[in-house]
């Protein structure tokens, strides 16, 4: 061995050190695609309010998601207002959320359209069980990837009366409820 | 100068001491603590499914069970027999429920309407049949738009009406299956949002005196119409009462008894009710409670309202097509008298 091979060895042996440690970094930063995620699927939810009190989190990870190419644009909406509601407006006592996490907006009469306050939503399902008994179910519950610990054993699947809770791979999240899609998420 | 003596509790206590903290500590840790969701977070419509027992002024008289997985629509033709669609299916039953023929259609068939002169008309999602008889050789009208969607069929003595949830309209055609008019839809510019059908329910009906009347489930209530397309007359009663139509889509389906009363059947809070011809209260053919025994909804998304179809026979009995069920549910008014 000479002197000016050693050199050359030395970086070499660096240069591999380096790619190993930049590889492993990257694969524990990258999802893999068996990486899974809890879920909720909306055919099952039954919408008995869990979600908001048995996440880890406060609030819930769980929140309200709109599937607007379902929805009617109701001015009677039963998502949104208190059933019996003594008139149609944003009124407090007429608003069907507790948190009033869901903003009414005038489209054009008599339209309006509902969009979610992810911050004011706990997750209850109270407007997705309005929704669902008398109007074309286009509010569900879901896990917000973003808010979820992803813990071991979810608290909330733990006791869901339905199931509705589930670990997907990463790469089918969100399970969304929209007009066709419920079938492309089975396969 | 004595030193004290140091107190020290005996090793079977401190065992004991360190036994229950092992306890507590395990039990708080293996016991879920979670509060109960309270009544702010919980929809609760119970108290509107309550019916007073004396408000109820039908019974059911006849249970007929459907050979049908999915039964979607019911009519009585002049032999006061039942008409069924479903499964890709028409299915024509007796009085008593027997079964007299049952043919393939394609495409699968959603609603059917028996004409006074005994022509069937069907709708598929988009596509109007005709035939002469059950067991008459099947005419296709011109196929509609990708967006149509008729949820209902009714026919007069000179015309054919087909209501299109999806277009919010309701299309007029002569015998011959000629478009003479659309009511409502977006191409109507004096008024544009006629209807409002939020969900798959709009139901158009003829009642005994040859009149039209439409369904406009958004404003929750009914519209009568002359032939020309001209409006009559509406009745909206949105409310949770008993007496009013719950939600956002109601009347689902609403048909004529023999003295023009008006039979409505609501989804959300599943129940069958009759009001007079001028549109008073008379009572309630069939509760939420009778409704919803002996099923459970499957949650899916645009899950069907449990009643598909309403029609009164011959015998002026209300005839209910229960989906889930696989039956119809025919009811006959309780004599008051008895």
């Amino acid at each position: 061995m000479t002197s000016k091979e050693k050199p050359a060895r030395r970086e070499f042996i660096r240069a591999a050190a380096a790619a190993a440690l930049g590889s492993g970094v990257w694969l524990a930063a990258t999802p893999s695609a068996e990486t899974t995620v809890w879920q909720i699927d909306p055919a099952k939810c039954v919408q008995c309010g869990q979600c908001a009190t048995n996440c880890v989190m406060n609030p819930s990870a769980v929140k309200c998601v709109h599937a607007t190419r379902i929805c009617g644009y109701c001015d009677l909406c039963s998502g949104f207002l208190q059933p019996g509601a003594l008139r149609l407006d944003t009124g407090a006592e007429n608003e069907l959320c507790p948190t009033s996490a869901i903003v009414r907006t005038f489209v054009e009469d008599p339209y309006f359209a509902y969009t979610i306050d992810e911050e004011l939503c706990i997750g209850c399902g109270k407007c997705v069980k309005g929704c669902s008994q008398f109007g074309n179910g286009s509010l569900f519950l879901q896990i917000k990837r973003d808010l979820c610990r992803n813990c071991n054993e979810c608290s909330i699947a733990a006791d869901c009366p339905a199931e509705a809770i589930q670990r997907i791979p990463l790469s089918r999240a969100y399970l969304r409820k929209d007009a066709g899609l419920e079938h492309e998420s089975d396969t | 100068m004595n030193t004290p003596s140091k107190k020290t509790l005996p090793p079977w206590v401190w065992a004991i001491i360190g036994l229950v903290v092992i306890g507590i500590t395990l039990a708080l840790f293996f016991t879920r603590r979670f509060p109960e969701p309270g009544p702010s977070m919980l929809y609760d419509v119970s108290a509107y499914e309550v019916v007073e027992e004396q408000l109820v002024i039908y019974k059911e008289s006849q249970r007929i069970a459907l050979p049908l997985e999915e039964a979607y629509g019911v009519t009585i033709n002049q032999e006061n027999q039942f008409l069924i669609v479903g499964d890709s299916l028409l299915i024509v039953l007796d009085n008593e429920g027997n079964e007299i023929s049952r043919r393939a259609l394609e495409p699968a068939p959603r609603c059917v309407e028996a004409a006074p002169d005994g022509s069937l008309y069907i709708s598929a999602m988009a596509q109007i049949m005709v035939l002469p008889s059950a067991e008459g050789e099947v005419s296709l009208w011109e196929a509609l738009d990708d967006n149509t969607w008729i949820t209902s069929l009714a026919a007069s003595e000179n015309f054919v009406y087909a209501a299109d949830s999806g277009n919010a309209r309701v299309l007029q055609y002569d015998k011959s299956g000629t478009l003479l008019r659309e009511i409502g839809g977006k191409n109507d510019v004096e008024r544009p949002k006629q209807f409002i059908v939020p969900s798959p329910y709009f139901d158009v009906a003829i009642d005994t005196m040859d009149s039209l009347w439409i369904a406009n489930p958004g404003r929750l209530g009914v519209e009568n119409y002359r032939h020309d397309g001209s409006l009559t007359s509406t009745w909206y009663h949105p409310g949770m009462a008993i007496d009013t139509f719950t939600g956002c889509c109601n009347p689902a389906h609403f048909t004529f008894k023999a003295n023009n009363a008006l039979v409505t059947m609501e989804k959300g809070i599943n129940r069958v009710k009759v009001f007079d011809a001028v549109h008073e209260f008379q009572g309630v053919v069939a509760t939420p409670k009778y409704l919803n025994e002996g099923w459970t909804p499957t949650g899916e998304t645009l899950e069907l309202a449990p009643i598909r179809d309403l029609a009164v026979d011959r015998q002026d009995r209300i005839v209910v097509l229960h989906g889930p069920l696989h039956c119809l549910l025919i009811f006959e008014e309780i004599d008051q008298g008895a």
